[in-house]
């Protein structure tokens, strides 16, 4: 299934990319496909208190993902 | 459009004035400021995720006016760069009562910096810059 990913700030930084578009097997979910995209060989990027949000809406890290859902990774937000 | 790009006109906004059935107005205005944890601020760069973020505003507004009993609500953020002075974000709630206004006002302000996906680089007078984590120390987030 295809999934977008939306990067913001600084994950978008760290990333390299605002968005990107991988083909992962059904059933994953929020948490494994962002634990798949940014930690690296290496292990650098250990991240704690993202957020997730499919398709615009905050979700857990538990959430199932589904074919054409857009996952927005986010960091804890600070706007005002 | 909650979210925008160009600069808070606050004259502008906050020249409408509340209906007739209105006996209070409470407002709000988050600006830049020139030092965060002892270091002194140069600007600061916001970024936002718009199409959530419109969604998210709308529905902060939408529950204020299923809790308090106010007249109009009304939230302008501001995104990109801004400069130590300059308004990044402007409320102005108004309703029959003070009580009303004012908790619904601090609700709102209060409910942006907790969910709605804005995010913001302080950029250091040293000429450094960091990415904001309301609430979370830096090294928690990003290790």
């Amino acid at each position: 299934m295809n999934i977008k990913i939306l990067f913001f700030a600084q994950l978008r930084e760290v990333f390299g990319a605002a968005e990107h578009v991988i083909d992962v097997n059904n059933g994953l979910t929020a948490g494994e496909l962002a634990q798949r995209l940014l930690r690296r060989p290496g292990g650098l990027l250990a991240m704690t208190h993202i957020l997730y949000a499919v398709n615009e809406n905050f979700v857990s890290p538990d959430e199932k993902l589904r074919h054409g859902d857009t996952l927005a990774l986010m960091t804890p937000v600070a706007g005002g | 459009m909650f979210i925008t790009e160009k600069p808070i006109d606050l004259a502008e906004f906050f020249s409408q004035k509340p209906g007739e059935a209105c006996g209070a107005a409470a407002s709000f205005v988050g600006m830049v400021r020139n030092h965060d944890h002892g270091r002194a601020v140069s600007r600061l760069y916001y970024e936002c995720y718009p199409s959530m973020a419109e969604k998210q505003i709308q529905s902060i507004i939408d529950e204020v006016k299923g809790r308090w009993t106010v007249d109009d609500v009304r939230v302008l953020h501001r995104i990109g760069w801004l400069g130590v002075g300059e308004a990044a974000v402007a409320i102005a709630v108004s309703s029959a009562h003070r009580e009303e206004a004012f908790a619904a006002c601090r609700y709102v302000i209060d409910e942006i910096k907790t969910r709605v996906p804005i995010w913001k680089k302080e950029v250091f007078e040293d000429g450094t810059s960091e990415w904001v984590f309301c609430g979370h120390p830096h090294e928690e987030v990003f290790t």
